[in-house]
């Protein structure tokens, strides 16, 4: 990130969603700007899920509006917000198990051009960009789950998103593994996709995030750095 | 590696191996009929059929992953829709055929708007499949125009170009011949193209699909309605062919599901499979028939039944894809 980011490209207003007499959200508002870097943090069941399935039209709120560009996307189906430019990945990863795994990436970079050796040729590039260049011609069901979240996080990148929403892509990998993914997001950043990182490991956070949000309960309960966060959470005890 | 001569499998390649075959085979029956007997020639025209009709299956329930139970709707709708036009108004079947396919492909864009819209997968979408091609064949059983029970028969004409499908076998053989490898060749472009990454990407995952951009119900819509035309075509040829239509065996379950089992045991999604597939099974259908000729009738089911099993068990993934593991071991695919 150099220097301010100024232009809104996400707004999300008074959004409530309810699960039966679960409040999961509760009139949660939060923008992103463009090229930032959110981090999106709570316990367990805090709503943060929820409300990646919202901005990314796999749900609908029951109240509340999410603005992307300066039109609402609520109600467009998942495939025309991708179009648009949001791409989520989920957290128990959504692999094509049973094509390859240059194949799995190249359904991806058909997003935004049906010239298939244009996306192929992206897939090659992105392939290379997040370390799976030796597997490409692996069957993806085949892969571990730290390289199943790499390709989850290909795919992603392969659609080109102007904002990118990565639903625990940090948590079960090694060490290096961590350090690399956030290399990939920091190059994917620096050519300007804006990110929101939903995670439970502090580290990545603190290293790629300027500013982070904090749902419990479906309640917006902080806002700030990531350092201020970090230590008032720790204060509740919330992460050791 | 994509240049692996192996690559029989993967999802829909077949490789240069797969390739050399196909062309050979192509090459050599091209020839051979002119050696054969009638018998075994008529042998080999229902098993190109079989195989072009359980590779315009193939496209939505191999490719697309939509398990249809109900593609007897789309080849008795081909097959009826020609003949009336032939017995009623000399229409040769030709035009018959492409006439027929269009209906069908209208039939499948509804079915399919329906259910793709309506969110049915799986045994769902299979069961509404079973009821509308039941509905057919309850109608072909009841309306007199379409012969009821005692179905149509076709009578020998040769006028209006229908003499190349019914005066001799040699010329069905051909044409039957050409339909197959168009089938072929419009399946692999398919698989070559954008539209064939997709069908792939909704039958491996479709929720995953649409979070890459890939809007699932308008291209498993495609896919269905692309598997009806190319089934009527097969549905006329069929007609032409026997001389006779009838509902149960034009428009019955079994016949559905003889084109989803040859796709299925010989690999679906892949180009051979259904190929391979029709091959053995019609063969061994055919061939269990003529062992028990007399008073056992229904034994030779037994014995087709018998040989599905064997191959479910030990064939899981179907022909194609168990074969091309076992040519290259090392390849993960």
């Amino acid at each position: 990130m150099n220097g301010q980011a100024t232009v809104t490209i996400l707004e999300v207003w008074q959004l409530s969603k309810r699960f039966g007499g679960v409040e999961a959200l509760s009139c949660v508002e939060f923008h992103v700007c463009d090229r930032e870097i959110i981090g999106l943090i709570g316990p367990n069941g805090a709503g943060k899920t929820t409300l990646f399935n919202i901005m990314s039209g796999f749900d609908v709120p029951d109240e509340g509006l999410v603005v992307f560009n300066g039109e609402s996307i609520i109600g467009l189906p998942p495939h025309e917000i991708c179009n648009k430019g949001i791409t989520r990945t989920f957290q128990m990863t959504r692999g094509f198990r049973g094509l390859t795994v240059l194949e799995n990436i190249v359904v991806a970079a058909l997003n935004g051009t049906k010239n298939l050796s244009e996306a192929k040729g992206r897939a090659r590039e992105i392939i290379g960009a997040v370390g799976l260049r030796g597997f490409a011609e692996k069957r993806a069901g085949e892969l571990s789950t730290g390289y199943q979240k790499r390709l989850e996080l290909a795919k992603a990148l392969a659609t080109q998103p102007r904002l990118l929403l990565l639903d625990e892509v940090f948590t079960g990998l090694s060490q290096t593994a961590i350090d690399d993914t956030i290399r990939i997001l920091e190059s994917a950043n620096q050519s300007g996709t804006a990110i929101v990182i939903i995670e439970h490991l502090m580290r990545p956070i603190l290293a790629l995030a300027t500013r982070v949000v904090a749902l419990d309960h479906g309640v917006k309960v902080a806002e700030g750095t990531p350092q201020s966060i970090a230590l008032g959470a720790q204060h509740v005890g919330r992460y050791p | 590696m994509s240049g692996s001569p192996f690559r029989l499998s993967g999802p829909g390649a077949i490789g240069y191996v797969g390739w050399g075959i196909l062309v050979l085979a192509a090459c050599l029956s091209l020839v051979v009929p002119f050696l054969l007997s009638p018998y075994v020639l008529h042998l080999i025209i229902l098993v190109l059929l079989y195989a072009y009709l359980s590779q315009c299956w193939n496209i939505v329930g191999g490719y697309a992953g939509q398990l249809s139970l109900g593609h007897a709707l789309f080849f008795g709708t081909g097959a009826y829709t020609s003949t009336l036009l032939f017995l009623h108004y000399s229409v040769t079947p030709w035009a018959g055929m492409l006439i027929g396919a269009c209906c069908a492909a209208t039939l499948g864009l509804a079915i399919g708007f329906l259910c793709f819209r309506y969110g049915l997968k799986g045994p769902y979408f299979a069961l509404v499949t079973i009821a509308f091609a039941e509905m057919a064949r309850l109608v072909a059983l009841n309306v007199t125009v379409l012969g009821g029970a005692s179905g149509l028969q076709i009578p020998l004409h040769e006028g209006a170009g229908a003499a190349v499908f019914q005066l001799s076998n040699l010329s069905a053989y051909y044409v039957i011949y050409g339909m197959t490898i168009l089938s072929v060749l419009i399946v692999n472009a398919m698989r070559h193209n954008s539209i064939g990454y997709f069908l792939l990407a909704i039958r491996e995952d479709e929720l995953g699909a649409e979070a890459v951009g890939v809007n699932p119900r308008k291209y498993k819509l495609v896919s269905l309605v692309a598997s009806a035309f190319l089934t009527a075509l097969g549905g006329t040829f069929y007609a032409q062919y026997y001389l006779f239509l009838e509902p149960n065996s034009s428009l019955g379950i079994g016949v559905s599901i003889t084109f989803a089992v040859n796709a299925i045991i010989g690999g679906r999604g892949t180009i051979l499979g259904p190929i391979l597939g029709s091959l053995l099974l019609t063969l061994s259908g055919e061939f269990t028939r003529s062992l028990v000729t007399y008073g056992g009738a229904g034994v030779h089911m037994m014995i087709f039944g018998a040989i599905l099993m064997f191959t479910c068990i030990f064939l899981p993934e179907g022909m194609v894809p168990t074969i091309a593991k076992r040519l290259n071991p090392k390849r993960t695919c």
